[in-house]
């Protein structure tokens, strides 16, 4: 028995090895310079990551608005990934998708709450991709410093994912002011400040709401991982004309852009979850011993850890793929397609091994306690969020373009 | 010297078509059940005349010598178009073993014959009591003078009726240790003493056979690598084949197949189909990539490690998800019994690929075991003793 637990221990650092393989094949950049750039990118999330608390963080932030930790939001801005997409004639990075999930992967490993594919990819990739330079240069270095976390507001109804139509939030300009009346749900993100989609005279236009704007309410909804969403109402909220982040056309392309690229993100989040759950698991099936041995010993339970492990690298390829199109491939069309795969099944593998992930923990899974319940919660959020994995199947199901295309 | 290696890897993918254009016989194009020998004879005899016939095999040794690179396109574009499997495991298996391990003697004996499509080859591993446990056969060999005289039987050889020659793993010695008394052997089916008896599967297709070895004198000479050492042998020929078993290839023409039978019991235009149909290329595209990066790895030169596993499993499981949704889908079809000579698939004929689909799951490894090692090499998950 001693030999058995000593060769795993050996066994587990090249195991460490095998699961960085996958998600470095789907993440990592190939050159020798980017390559090592995004090496030393995931070093600093994860330094940063440890000496903040680890996971452990998290049970003194959840349940308590914001529900993140604002001096560690700040450090992150400090670290540049706030910009990371933003162009560098804004101040930003200028990098793209490969980067952003490259510190979204890590992120989700350490379970942080902090809301960088809502404010970093959602609510400023909106902003970027509009069209009012005055308001990019001043609303941008607020977001990209850490001081305003922004939230994009699309959604006004649950199980939505049509954001071209928001019927039921509308604007009306009058002068030099457009006046906005009301609602959105499930607004992720910090309640610092609104990029706000509404339907006007000449179709949809995406506005800038300060938080503290007179007529707007934010409730908060605590959500199972104990971060937090809004609902938000908007009576004769009054905005100055020049608000207008993007309109007509334009207001629908960036919002493609901004929802897809944050579907991407939060996919890469959900592979980090996956990774550092099962690797917890893996870690409790070695010690704990039943019956006189390590209960990984069990065939059951090996075969089950192993269908979590394919999982998990179906993920990591559904990604790889993402990541591609998103660096190669310029239609829109097949970039929503990507997203939509890789949210599907990133989504659906994630909830398959974090519920397994508490099951195999015995008893032990279902106490808060155990810190394995945490990602489960993480990813119930996460699926929600951005349209679940069955909306996507169903929204797939109907792309007649995508079903011929799918096969060559 | 570099034919087949020179110029870009489209020109090469061109001049697989052409020649395949040209030279297969376009009714053996996808068949539903494997060939009978007589059947793709002449495509193995043109595929020897033209110097095709075995694309893994170094120049030397009368092969086409293609980088792994070159050789993973010759297969996509077999696949692509069509192309039967030659029931020869000689190309296969046989070759690469001898040109690594065999004698000079041995070399010259036996590779030019299957170069030249003379001698066909079969596997005699499994037995009625080692199938997946492998190690534990019985099948003996015992030394007397300077032959062989062995005794035993062989069972799910494919294609041993067809076949000229097998090579066998048998016992030469009982230990503590039961794959170190395991040697290989080769010898010609018209060995006295030998039997084949074809076994009918539930598909109506006598694909494999029983093969009973009564004292079958083999010589000394016949004996491939050292005295007991067999099982390495056997096992050092893994490479490739832990690849081609995890093929999305099944898979693929499978969906194919599924709308195609969608389209013919019109449903192709359901939600409820459409619903399954996407999942189902989900599935796939996640299957091509990940056979994408195994192939990666071979055509870099690097060894493939234990995670390839993973692959077969998907493989052969995404296949099974997709003939059971056909079967589903296809009602009182599905209960129609297959011709069982026929070579295209009917659009409605979904029973076929449902039995297709049951063999992959259980050989080359049963997922059940392929689970086990990746439990005790990926996982790090301790075998109970």
């Amino acid at each position: 028995m001693k030999n058995g637990v000593a060769n795993a221990s050996a066994n587990t650092m090249t195991q460490i090895d095998n699961f960085s393989i996958s998600s470095d094949a789907a993440l990592l950049g190939r050159d020798t310079e980017t390559l090592e750039r995004h090496t030393l990118l995931r070093e600093t999330v994860t330094s940063l990551m440890e000496a903040s608390g680890g996971v452990s963080r998290i049970r003194g932030l959840r349940g308590r608005s914001p529900g993140f930790d604002k001096p560690l939001w700040k450090k992150m801005a400090d670290l540049g990934w706030l910009g990371i997409p933003v162009p560098e004639e804004f101040g930003g990075l200028g990098l793209g998708i490969r980067d952003m999930c490259i510190v979204a992967h890590e992120l989700g490993k350490w379970l942080a709450p902090e809301p960088l594919a809502a404010s970093m990819a959602l609510a400023t990739g909106a902003i970027w991709r509009g069209d009012n330079t005055s308001l990019k240069t001043e609303l941008l270095p607020q977001a990209m410093s850490g001081e305003l976390c922004m939230a994009l507001a699309w959604q006004e109804r649950v199980g939505e994912i049509d954001f071209a139509a928001p019927n039921l939030t509308r604007a009306i300009r009058r002068g030099g002011e457009i006046t906005i009346n009301g609602r959105k749900s499930f607004v992720h993100g910090a309640p610092d400040g609104f990029i706000v989609s509404a339907s006007g005279d000449d179709g949809m236009g995406v506005y800038w709401v300060p938080g503290d704007a007179h007529g707007l309410t934010a409730t908060p909804i605590q959500l199972a991982d104990g971060t937090f969403a809004s609902d938000l109402t908007f009576v004769d909220v009054k905005v100055p004309a020049d608000s207008i982040v993007a309109s007509g056309k334009g207001a629908n392309a960036a919002l493609a852009a901004a929802i897809d690229d944050a579907m991407v993100v939060v996919s890469a989040e959900l592979l980090g979850i996956m990774e550092a759950v099962l690797q917890q698991t893996l870690e409790y099936l070695r010690a704990r011993v039943q019956f006189g041995r390590p209960i990984g010993e069990f065939q059951a339970l090996q075969h089950r850890a192993v269908d979590l492990l394919m999982a998990k690298e179906l993920a990591s390829c559904a990604l790889s793929d993402a990541i591609d199109t998103f660096e190669f491939e310029a239609d829109l069309e097949r970039r929503a397609e990507a997203a939509m795969r890789v949210k599907f099944r990133t989504s659906r593998s994630a909830l398959a091994i974090t519920r397994a992930a508490v099951h195999l923990h015995g008893a032990m899974g279902f106490t808060d306690e155990c810190n394995v319940g945490l990602y489960l919660k993480r990813v119930i959020v996460l699926n929600s969020w951005l349209g679940n994995h069955d909306l996507h199947l169903q929204r797939l199901s109907n792309q007649i373009g995508w079903l011929t295309r799918a096969w060559h | 010297m570099d034919e087949f290696n020179r110029g870009t890897d489209d020109e090469f993918r061109g001049k697989v078509r052409q020649f395949l254009a040209d030279h297969y016989p376009p009714e053996l194009r996808n068949p539903i059940r494997r060939l009978k020998l007589r059947e793709i004879r002449e495509w193995q005899i043109t595929l020897s005349r033209k110097g095709w016939i075995a694309p893994n095999w170094p120049v030397e040794f009368g092969g086409m010598g293609l980088t792994p690179r070159r050789l993973l396109i010759l297969i996509e574009e077999q696949e692509r178009w069509g192309v039967a499997q030659t029931p020869d495991m000689g190309i296969t298996m046989v070759g690469p073993l001898l040109i690594q391990h065999g004698t000079r003697d041995q070399q010259e004996e036996y590779l030019p014959k299957i170069i030249k499509a003379e001698n066909i080859w079969c596997q005699g591993y499994s037995e009625p009591n080692a199938g997946s446990d492998l190690a534990s056969l019985r099948t003996e060999a015992r030394v007397s003078d300077d032959h062989f005289v062995v005794t035993g039987q062989k069972i799910w050889t494919t294609l041993a009726d067809d076949a000229t020659h097998m090579f066998l793993l048998v016992r030469t010695a009982r230990g503590e240790r039961k794959h170190e008394g395991i040697s290989f052997l080769l010898t010609p089916m018209s060995a006295p003493g030998i039997t084949v008896k074809p076994i009918v599967n539930i598909a109506g297709q006598a694909e494999f056979c029983e093969v009973f070895l009564d004292n079958v004198r083999v010589p000394m000479r016949n004996l491939v690598g050292p005295l007991h050492g067999g099982w390495t042998i056997a096992k050092s020929l893994l490479g490739f084949e832990r690849l081609f078993v995890g093929s999305p290839k099944y898979a693929r023409h499978a969906l194919t197949h599924l709308h195609q039978v969608a389209v013919e019991l019109g449903i192709g235009d359901t939600p409820r189909y459409r619903e399954r149909y996407a999942e189902l290329i989900l599935d796939v595209l996640d299957l091509e990539t990940m056979y994408a990066r195994f192939a990666q790895i071979v055509t870099s030169g690097k060894a493939l490690g234990p995670q390839v596993s993973l692959l077969k499993i998907c493989a052969t499981e995404c296949f099974q998800k997709i003939t059971n949704c056909m079967m589903e889908l296809s009602a009182e079809y599905a209960s129609i019994a297959p011709s069982h000579n026929a070579l295209q698939a009917q659009a409605t004929d979904v029973l076929s690929s449902f039995y297709r689909s049951i063999p992959p799951a259980i050989y080359s490894g049963s997922n059940e075991i392929m689970r086990n090692s990746l439990a005790r090499d990926v996982l790090g998950l301790a075998t109970a003793r």
